[in-house]
């Protein structure tokens, strides 16, 4: 996987929204969208707390 | 941000449903899906920013205690634009009130640097109120700059430049030289905006042994508070004459005396402590002992 590419788990479970969306015509439920604000916000902590640059070389 | 937000919609195209569909409401799960994450992803950048500004806090309190594991402080410092091996010189500026990092005042004074020097391994910030430059050691533009414009922007506040100091330590030693040289400065009551270290270290031959100092001091200058209205009106004429270059009359001037008056001040003098100001071989001894007298406070603070 190159750096540009956006890993799939930024998209989990966003298809299947997607899916159930267009069957129902509902809107997304409280869970779904702290879902999505968790997987947003996992965006850069992960790599602030274990860059691998940060490591003795 | 772009290629994520970019992801959600191909992501939305390639599951878009080939039947009959509310567009709309799929829209609408597109946009609540794409905010949320936005949302979430600020917020992880707002506290990337705290991390880095707390690091950096960190690693200059560190930096300028000078106790810490050097190895590991010139490693960190790389980040900050710092390469501890190299000598590096600091400037600490003191003006009439404290400033933290973020004040009007230390960030004219950065936009000041880095619009004529860039980011050329420049660190500015503040510590315990005060406003400091570390740079490396043979740019002494850089620093010379920042006392220009410390100077102004603290409305004439006082400037002291440490050495420029080799390795890890080096930040520290030239700090506490440029600390030392404003402490200097307040007791001696020098009038010079910008004061540097390496013009300065006479005194700290002078202060090292405090014992001798004061016997001296005492020996040389005690007699003088025998006389009428006490030792400070000669010690002051002591000083203004020395400072005039042994003139008289510019002595005189300076301290809105007849030279009648002053010569007949430095005659009291002479006759109390048996050293004539005068004399060369006199000279030295009082001198350093009016210079001795001031760096303790002496006849102000008891010996």
């Amino acid at each position: 996987m190159t750096e540009l590419e956006i890993p799939e788990e930024y998209l989990a479970g966003y298809a299947q929204i997607l899916a159930e969306v267009a069957a129902t015509g509902r809107r997304l439920s409280r869970e779904e969208l702290t879902s999505r604000r968790a997987l947003g916000n996992r965006r850069l902590t992960p790599a602030t707390d274990c860059a691998p640059w940060s490591a003795p070389i | 941000m772009r290629a994520l937000v970019s992801a959600h919609l191909t992501a939305a195209r390639a599951a878009w449903p080939a039947g009959p569909t509310s567009a709309d409401s799929l829209l609408a799960a597109v946009q609540q899906v794409t905010d949320a994450f936005a949302e979430g992803f600020e917020r992880a950048q707002r506290q990337a920013v705290r991390q880095e500004e707390a690091a950096r806090r960190e690693f200059i309190d560190d930096l300028l205690y000078g106790r810490s594991d050097l190895g590991r402080l010139a490693e960190r410092a790389e980040r900050f634009g710092l390469r501890l091996s190299h000598a590096h010189a600091v400037a600490v500026a003191e003006g009439p009130t404290a400033y933290e990092e973020g004040d009007p005042v230390p960030r004219q004074v950065e936009r000041a640097l880095i619009s004529r020097f860039g980011d050329r391994s420049i660190l500015l910030t503040t510590k315990d109120g005060r406003l400091l430059c570390i740079a490396p050691g043979p740019q002494d533009e850089v620093l010379a700059h920042f006392a220009k414009q410390a100077h102004a922007a603290t409305d004439g506040g006082r400037v002291a430049i440490g050495r420029p100091q080799p390795g890890p330590g080096g930040v520290v030693h030239s700090y506490e030289e440029a600390l030392n040289a404003l402490e200097l400065a307040e007791r001696l009551e020098l009038e010079d905006p910008v004061l540097r270290a390496a013009d300065l270290l006479v005194y700290p031959v002078l202060t090292r042994d405090r014992q001798a100092m004061a016997e001296l001091v005492l020996a040389t200058l005690g007699p003088l508070t025998t006389a009428r209205g006490g030792a400070q009106p000669l010690l002051d004429t002591l000083t203004a004459y020395f400072d005039s270059g042994c003139v008289a009359a510019e002595a005189a001037r300076r301290l809105t005396l007849s030279v009648r008056a002053l010569t007949y001040r430095l005659e009291r003098i002479h006759k109390l402590t048996g050293a004539n100001p005068a004399d060369p071989a006199h000279r030295y001894m009082l001198q350093t002992a009016v210079i001795g007298a001031r760096l303790l406070d002496w006849p102000a603070e008891e010996l």
